[in-house]
């Protein structure tokens, strides 16, 4: 009896615990108030975040929030808003927590700690993270200032009277690199690809002028995206989360300010640039959320004296942020912008010529999380954006020399009767582009705890559309605009380019364990993308981008050696081709058969050409591709903190243009053979004649056009280093150091084409040259460089200022010309016994020319005749052969050491901050001798200052 | 008191007597070391009046230069400040009509003697021996080559040409222009910092030359007729540009359907092209080209099969790019046009054209240079040819090519 009883209690209790193990524990819950720290007034909309759990809620009018549904754990509460200082407090739940008080403090200068470089390290990937702080005390014109402060950078003027491009981890802007970087605005990625302004297939429209934008098949001009707003931007400069694609160097993600904020009005200028600004935040009554409406407009102007070169914009930016039910955050924007560059003829002169480049756009953006809190799923983040830009380039040029010169408007190859020109006329080529894009991305995550295990799962599908809806290139056939150049021009609408869409799925996993005072975290994920668009082989471009990051934290404490960890990563981006790429222009070459020029005596003319076109589509184009790679190591000691990381990233496939040549045969009227050249016969004045019963001769000549290809590879290595000293409070400095080695391989592949410009027998030169990479004797280099910037940052908050001191050193710069066909060296020169020397050998010699030979040659039949070595004696050929201009062309060029100050300085008062910055104010030159050449270079940016004032009305 | 007089008095005195002194030593007429001495000699293979031979001397420096005669044996000595110099000398014989001519290389003067060019130290003694040459038969009345501007003020270079001019007199005779040719000689432009090709037989051409066509007899050129070759664009230029001129009335035009900015009016007979270089157009130069006119012995035909002589690269170099270049001995009349005088390279041999041309009017003027009346007898103009530009040319002249009447 005791013993049955004994059993069914023993059954009860471990019922009882069964029950009690299987059924969930009941939810905690958070609650308590946000105040300000000083005077104690409550905070209203604060963003209240457990992190680990990703469950958040927002204070009321009267500071208060409520988290409820918390499982017992140990969390990190982040409590953010607009215009304070980000407060974070660890806890430990294991029940219910009420009256917790939290104290804001607000943003300003008068805190004890402010960050005014880039902050490395804490991820998983190599990434900058850029605080406003930080940004506003760069004073940055553009985007690109921005740049100047990751590990490497230098500092350059800036200025908004040249397109300003995006490079990460790059030496100058390398075109592939550009195009290879992304930009992020508010979650939605800005595209430069359904950018069609070009004046002929392989040629940008305005390209070479430095005011008017000519960013065609390049990244975003940053000039049109204004810095007022940002509240920070991250540059992920290693392996991006499957999340981010469209990219082979990196991305820069922007977030634009969202909450109530004071009114600001600020004043920019420099010896350039005159700017206005101004920004507010109103916090509308009720939970109903902020508005925020800010508005921009900057002037420069790179010549005082001539005001007719200048770049305008007008930003204005209108957003809502919100949040539905606590579960639900949005934010949407509307952008407005306008920007105008212009370079024209001074207006005192007679002449009217003009260069310019308008764009007037209108962006929407929509984002936000919607926080389901299962647990087979924790929140969704969906995007919605789209833009559409009306886009017009302009070339006005003066065609004083033109003559009568015979056009034709044939589109198809044959022979017509063609027009002339006027003799002196103005050539007026307009591009009108219209680029559509709307953009479509759902993002899923999931967060699981599994004791020591964290889990999340990011799943999602992005869809982008891109279009160009513009009327094309505009001009008037008989006013072409290069007249007797040997490529011709047709007019050319965009309507019949068919939409492009992108469409994205990924997936990836991020694994972290915790044990002891370590812990390892392991992502792994993949991105599938492919394109669709009418007429284009889509196989090429299904880009399977698989990527991995892990970080192994060896000590994470808060006291002594704090951190120590270590961490490396591998992926495979690929960047999608741009639609110049994808729907280039044919090409034209129109032959004059017959010009019989009368005007002067009778007012008669008649001209015949033979036009040729060629379409540029490459169907074997390929995806652009980088395959990267990183290891590094993070610690913070305490007092001496840092991080050094080591990077390979190799590209290969980069887009650019190669030009092809293709024979045309054409009659040639009025002619006959005479010693194997064309001899022409007079025809007398006054007679109208009629050219098909003239002798007439056929003529061999070659029509040259640009083809897209993967022209471009990249091959990048590099060390990073930061290192943050401890703090000398005496003089309430701290001191850092970021600097980088920088190692780039550049190679033009392919095969591209150069005709000879020299006539034989009165035609064209009978060989074409057919070159590996480049017709110009180096198709590849490689640059180096060790740069580094020491700051001191002198932080005084008692009187609220702010001064840095940047010392930029270059330590070696080096640039190496090869010429390089399947990874060997092509130059070679015949020594003084007739020998023939190539190799190493040729490249150290330093008294000879060296020569480059063509892989092929074509004929005058359209036949390609492999380039033999004997060929090189032959002089039939000798035009064909590249020499260089020095003996000592392949020889490694570099610089001593240079180096420069520049002093930034921000100051608070009461109602305003002054702002104040000088590059070089010591007037440094850096000139330093070439190491071959021996002739000087000043290599320091000019001396340039500049200065803004920022009032706050409360 | 009288001893403090007489102190002044003797001060006075001794000043007096050291400032005269003083201005004894600085005249500079007595000092002799403040000078250079100079010794010119000329001489000439044919018999010669020397002392009718005008020598020039130009300093380089500064603006001064003087017309010595030497004496009967040739022989002048000459005080000079020390400086760059230029000797030319020349005379002409009215009776033959024919002139001589010579000069000598630029050269350093120094109390000490001549620097020359390659640095070393001589006696400051130059001999100049007279080439004596007979009157050209062809040559360049009139060549325009500044180019001038579009009604709106942009540069325009289309309406340029060269004259050629039948010399031979009253009583001469009458030549044909077939296979002669017309080219500019390599450096393009006298502002180059030196000529490779200085003091050798042969002369490089720039870029291309144009050859008169015909088969021998088909353009003849009487005594006193001008044939007007169009350098890009044998047409009507009036309305066009402020030089106003007609060149669809030239003689000649330089078109070849291989440069698209050349042009040619009807009726106008193209110029045959052969091109040694690359180009789109005649890139002659605006302010300083060399022009000539020549005539290969075997004729262009052979002259362009044969690459193997005719073509090199410049001296001293084996590599890089290859001239054609052309004997000395063909050329018929060449000028030697330059910049500015101070720093200007020579193209042409002393023996065809001892000094240099210069425009004093700037760039895109309108303006070229023409040839100097001599004598007019029956009709006929005589220019003046002492192979001598600086003495044969008039410069900034407005231009008035005797182009074809109709």
């Amino acid at each position: 009896m005791r013993f049955l009883r004994g059993i069914i209690l023993t059954g009860l209790w471990l019922a009882a615990g069964v029950i009690a193990f299987a059924a969930p524990p009941p939810g905690l819950t958070l609650q308590g108030r946000i105040i300000e720290k000083n005077g104690g007034a409550p905070v209203q909309m604060a963003y209240v975040h457990l992190l680990e759990r990703s469950l958040w809620s927002s204070s009321d009018k009267d500071g208060a929030f409520l988290i409820k549904d918390i499982p017992a754990g140990d969390y990190t509460l982040e409590v953010s808003i607009l215009g304070y200082e980000t407060f974070r407090q660890t806890l430990h739940l294991t029940r219910d927590l009420s009256g917790l008080e939290i104290r804001l403090s607000e943003s300003s200068l008068t805190l004890d700690e402010v960050v005014v470089t880039a902050r490395e390290g804490g991820e998983l990937s190599s990434a900058s993270k850029i605080s406003s702080q930080a940004i506003e005390h760069v004073q940055p014109s553009s985007l690109k200032d921005v740049m100047q402060l990751l590990p490497g950078g230098m500092s350059a003027n800036p200025s908004l009277t040249g397109v300003n491009t995006l490079s990460i981890r790059d030496m100058g802007n390398t075109a592939a690199n550009v195009a290879g970087t992304a930009l992020i605005l508010d979650g939605a990625s800005l595209s430069n690809d359904a950018n069609l302004q070009m004046l002929s297939s392989g040629t940008v429209m305005n390209e070479g002028e430095s005011n008017v934008a000519a960013t065609a098949g390049l990244g975003v001009d940053v000039r049109q995206v204004s810095t007022d707003n940002i509240e920070s931007v991250e540059v992920i400069r290693g392996i991006p989360s499957a999340a981010y694609g469209d990219l082979t160097s990196g991305a820069v993600v922007v977030k634009t300010r969202a909450g109530a904020s004071p009114l600001t009005i600020r004043l920019k200028t420099d010896p350039q640039l005159k700017q206005v600004a101004a920004g507010k935040g109103f916090a509308l009554p009720g939970k109903a959320g902020a508005l925020n409406l800010d508005l921009d407009y900057a002037n420069a102007a790179s010549d005082v004296r001539t005001p007719s070169s200048a770049y305008q914009r007008l930003n204005f930016q209108a957003g809502w942020s919100g949040k539905f039910a606590g579960k639900v955050s949005l934010n949407a924007r509307l952008r407005v912008g306008f920007s105008d560059a212009q370079d024209r003829s001074d207006p005192d002169l007679l002449l009217d010529e003009l260069n310019a480049s308008r764009e007037t756009g209108v962006r929407l953006n929509i984002n936000g999380k919607w926080t389901l809190a299962k647990p087979w799923i924790t929140d969704i983040e969906y995007l919605l954006a789209g833009g559409i830009s009306a886009q017009q380039s302009r070339q006005r040029k003066y065609q004083g020399s033109a003559g009568y010169t015979p056009v034709t408007t044939a589109m198809e190859s044959g022979e017509a009767v063609g027009d002339f020109t006027k003799p002196q006329y103005y050539s007026d080529v307009t591009v009108k582009g219209l680029p559509v894009e709307s953009q479509a991305k759902l993002t899923a995550r999931q967060i699981g705890h599994y004791g020591a295990f964290t889990n999340k799962v990011l799943a999602g599908v992005e869809w982008m559309m891109l279009g160009n809806r513009g009327k094309g290139k505009i001009f008037d056939p008989k006013c072409p605009p290069s007249p007797g150049s040997a490529a011709a021009y047709r007019e050319r609408s965009y309507a019949d380019i068919p939409l492009l869409h992108r469409g994205t799925l990924f997936l990836e996993d991020n694994l972290r364990f915790k044990f002891g005072h370590s812990s390892i975290e392991l992502q792994a994920g993949a991105r599938v993308s492919g394109i669709a668009a009418a007429g284009i082989d889509t196989r090429n471009f299904l880009a399977v981008e698989p990527r991995t990051n892990l970080r192994y934290n060896i000590i994470e404490k808060n006291t002594g050696w704090r951190s120590l960890s270590v961490r490396g990563g591998w992926g495979i981006s690929c960047k999608m081709p741009s639609m110049i790429y994808l729907y280039p222009e044919p090409a034209w070459k129109d032959m004059v058969s017959f010009s019989y020029n009368d005007f002067d005596a009778s007012n008669y003319g008649l001209c015949v050409l033979t036009t040729r076109k060629e379409e540029t589509a490459n169907p074997a184009l390929q995806l652009q591709k980088s395959t990267n790679w990183e290891a590094g190591i993070e610690f913070d000691q305490g007092s001496l903190s840092g991080s050094i990381v080591y990077y390979d990233e190799n590209m290969t496939g980069g887009y650019g243009f190669c030009t092809q040549y293709a024979p045309m045969v054409y009659r040639r009227y009025g002619y006959t053979w005479e010693n194997g050249a064309p001899s022409q016969q007079t025809l007398p004045s006054g007679i109208q004649p009629d050219y098909k019963e003239l002798p007439c001769i056929s003529d061999t000549t070659f029509i040259a056009y640009s083809v897209p290809s993967n022209s471009v590879a990249i091959h990048k290595r590099g060390v990073e280093l930061t290192l943050e000293f401890p703090t000398i409070k005496a003089i309430n400095t701290s001191i850092s150091l970021s600097g980088a080695w920088q190692w780039m391989d550049i190679r033009n592949t392919g095969l591209t084409a150069r005709l000879y410009g020299g006539s034989q027998n009165g035609r064209s030169f009978p060989y074409v040259g057919i070159y590996a990479g480049s017709s110009t004797t180096s198709n590849a280099s490689i640059k180096e460089r060790i740069n580094a910037n020491l700051r001191f940052v002198t932080h005084i908050p008692s009187i609220a200022m702010v001064v840095t001191l940047t010392a930029q050193v270059v330590f070696l710069e080096r640039t190496t010309a090869r010429s390089l066909n399947d990874g060997f060296s092509q130059a070679y020169y015949y020594n003084e016994h007739g020998n023939r020397v190539s190799g190493p050998s040729a490249l150290e010699d330093v008294s000879h020319t060296k020569y480059v030979n063509p892989v092929y040659i074509m004929d005058r039949t359209g036949k390609t005749i492999p380039f033999t070595q004997k060929m090189e004696r032959d002089p039939a050929y000798r035009n064909l052969i590249l020499s260089t201009n020095t003996a000592g062309y392949y020889l490694t060029q570099g610089y001593p050491p240079y180096g420069m100050l520049n002093l930034r300085l921000t100051k608070e008062m009461k109602w305003a901050t002054v702002s104040f910055y000088a590059n070089n104010f010591l007037n440094l030159k850096g000139r330093v001798k070439n190491s071959v050449t021996g002739y000087p270079a000043d290599k320091n940016t000019p001396i340039y200052f500049g200065a803004e004032i920022k009032f706050t009305l409360r | 008191m009288k001893r403090l007089l007489s102190a002044i008095i003797a001060c006075m005195a001794t000043l007096g007597a050291v400032s005269c002194l003083h201005d004894t030593l600085s005249d500079p007429a007595t000092r002799q070391e403040g000078t250079a001495r100079l010794v010119v000699e000329v001489s000439a293979k044919e018999a010669l009046d020397l002392s009718k031979v005008d020598i020039k001397v130009k300093n380089k420096e500064m603006p001064f230069s003087f017309t010595v005669q030497p004496d009967a044996s040739g022989r002048a000595e000459l005080q000079l400040q020390p400086g760059k110099y230029d000797i030319s000398a020349s005379a002409y014989l009215r009776e033959t009509r024919s002139s001589a001519a010579g000069g000598a290389d630029e050269f350093l003067l120094t109390r000490d003697g001549i620097i020359a060019p390659d640095g070393t130290v001589r006696e400051a003694r130059i001999s100049i021996p007279l080439t004596v040459s007979v009157p050209g038969e062809l040559v360049f009345r009139e060549i325009y080559y500044h180019g001038c501007s579009t009604l709106d003020g942009a540069a325009y270079t289309k309406d340029r040409y060269l004259e050629i001019y039948n010399n031979t007199g009253a009583d001469g005779k009458t030549l044909y222009l077939d296979s002669l040719c017309i080219a500019a000689l390599y450096p393009a432009n006298s502002t180059t910092g030196s000529n490779a090709w200085a003091g050798r037989d042969t002369i490089p051409v720039f870029q291309m030359f144009w050859m008169f066509p015909g088969d021998g007899h088909s353009y003849p050129l009487a005594p006193g007729e001008s044939a007007v070759v169009a350098a890009m664009a044998a047409v009507d230029h009036r309305g066009r540009c402020t030089s106003g001129l007609q060149l669809g009335k030239a003689h000649f035009g330089c078109y070849d359907a291989q440069l698209p900015m050349h042009e040619i009016a009807a009726g106008v007979t193209p110029m045959v092209m052969y091109m040694t270089g690359q180009g789109t157009a005649w890139a002659l130069s605006i302010h300083s080209p060399a022009v000539v006119l020549f005539k290969p012995a075997m004729g262009v035909r052979k002259y362009m099969d044969d690459a193997l002589t005719w073509e090199r690269y410049a001296p001293g170099e084996s590599s890089g790019t290859r001239y054609r270049h052309i004997a000395k001995t063909w050329i018929l009349d060449g000028v030697d046009c330059a910049d500015t005088p101070s720093q200007s390279i020579k193209r042409l041999p002393v023996s065809i054209d001892a000094s240099y041309v210069y425009m004093r009017s700037a760039h895109y003027s309108g303006k070229c240079i023409r040839r100097r009346l001599e004598s007019e007898e029956g009709g006929i103009a005589f220019y003046r040819d002492t192979n001598h530009s600086a003495e044969d040319f008039l410069t900034d002249c407005t231009p008035s090519p005797r182009l074809k009447d109709d």
